[in-house]
């Protein structure tokens, strides 16, 4: 499937193909879904679905925003009518985010990558959907105020509004884990 | 705008790639998305023939891929089985009947009723899923001839084809069963180019020592 985007698009000069798109953004697509609270059994699942999803929609993608973008705002339906799903059948995580099994290593300790993932996956836990979608687009992607505001359909002063509050709920996580790491120490 | 505090930003730092799939997580899902999408034309056809409105349709067809999985589709999502290690299936595991291959599509069908397509696109992606399931029934059956007429004919329709580094791999296993390991080397290397990091490399290392 080969799908030519229009002359006004910044993606004008290139041939849009879902075998490119997969190959391309396949790693974006993952963690992003992984970033969004999405369980290690459940991964393969949900990203086959994103790829479906963009398979049926490739199409009618017109390059008013860039792909990434795009793929970000599937991947965020998808995930949210995954987790909905999962909650209609009672299967989501019952426990509000402060009574969760607790880590016993804080930032500091937390040597390896999967430790720190494991952390980072708790902590992104405390926040709500809205929330943690524009954290994880401007702090670990990197993405622009403008940018995060086309991949999950809201305004640019929403999104800077959402950044500010979500940082503000990430910071106060890390400092609880923090303080209950050198109660225990 | 309020930053981050240090302890936070390292955590970020530490974790900022601890979230990227490995090879072989891109090769299973890729095998996964093919072995649905070469389902999507006759559930297409049984969403229309209902006449149904273009977000029904979408989640029957949904729907659909979980409820009539064809024949093509699970040996084309058993060539995940029998050409990866996956965390799930075991080299016992009857291939035909792989796991996972079904079970997320009419789950995820719902996201996408809001904005549903009225009609489903057939890329060749389904026609090259359809492809290497032959090849994957050669393989299974051992039949090393079959998977290289199979292979030669994928790459004759798709030279560039999405799953190339699949037929590659069969390829260069089928010629290890025929003892042809020169060209089995030969068409591992052509594999390790395009893939340098193929989860089938090892495998194809072991079948021709």
């Amino acid at each position: 499937m080969t799908v030519a985007a229009p002359s006004s698009s910044s993606d004008a000069a290139t041939a849009l193909t879902f075998e490119g798109v997969y190959e391309e953004h396949f790693e974006f697509v993952w963690r992003s879904v992984r970033r969004l609270g999405i369980d290690d059994d459940a991964m393969d699942d949900v990203v086959q679905e994103v790829f479906l999803v963009v398979y049926r929609r490739l199409a009618d993608f017109e390059g008013r925003s860039s792909v990434k973008t795009w793929l970000f705002g599937i991947a965020l339906r998808v995930a949210r009518t995954h987790r909905r799903g999962l909650a209609r059948k009672g299967g989501l995580d019952p426990l509000p985010p402060q009574m969760a099994d607790v880590d016993q290593k804080g930032p500091e300790a937390a040597a390896s990558q999967n430790e720190a993932r494991r952390m980072l996956d708790r902590l992104l836990g405390e926040l709500d959907e809205d929330k943690r979608a524009v954290f994880v687009l401007s702090e670990l992607e990197q993405m622009t105020a403008p940018e995060i505001a086309e991949a999950i359909g809201v305004k640019v002063n929403t999104v800077y509004s959402r950044l500010r509050a979500a940082r503000t709920a990430f910071e106060a996580a890390v400092q609880r884990q923090k303080a209950k790491e050198e109660r225990l120490s | 705008m309020n930053q981050l505090g240090p302890d936070a930003l390292a955590l970020l730092d530490a974790a900022r790639d601890a979230h990227d799939p490995s090879p072989a997580d891109k090769a299973r899902v890729k095998l996964l998305v093919a072995a649905s999408i070469a389902a999507l034309p006759a559930t297409a056809e049984a969403a229309s023939s209902a006449s149904a409105p273009a977000s029904a349709a979408a989640t029957a067809t949904g729907s659909g891929l979980a409820l009539k999985i064809g024949a093509a589709v699970l040996v084309t999502a058993g060539l995940a089985t029998a050409l990866y290690t996956t965390r799930s299936a075991t080299p016992e595991q009857d291939p035909v009947t792989p796991p996972a291959a079904t079970a997320p599509v009419a789950q995820g069908a719902a996201a996408d009723t809001a904005d549903a397509p009225a009609d489903v696109d057939v890329s060749t992606l389904a026609e090259q899923a359809g492809l290497l399931a032959q090849v994957r029934v050669a393989l299974r059956d051992g039949d090393h001839a079959a998977v290289l007429t199979h292979v030669d004919a994928y790459d004759a329709r798709f030279p560039q084809g999405m799953l190339r580094e699949e037929a590659l791999a069969a390829r260069a296993l089928a010629l290890c069963g025929l003892d042809r390991k020169d060209e089995a080397k030969t068409v591992a290397e052509t594999l390790r180019a395009l893939a340098p990091r193929s989860v089938h490399l090892a495998r194809i290392d072991a079948a021709c020592e």
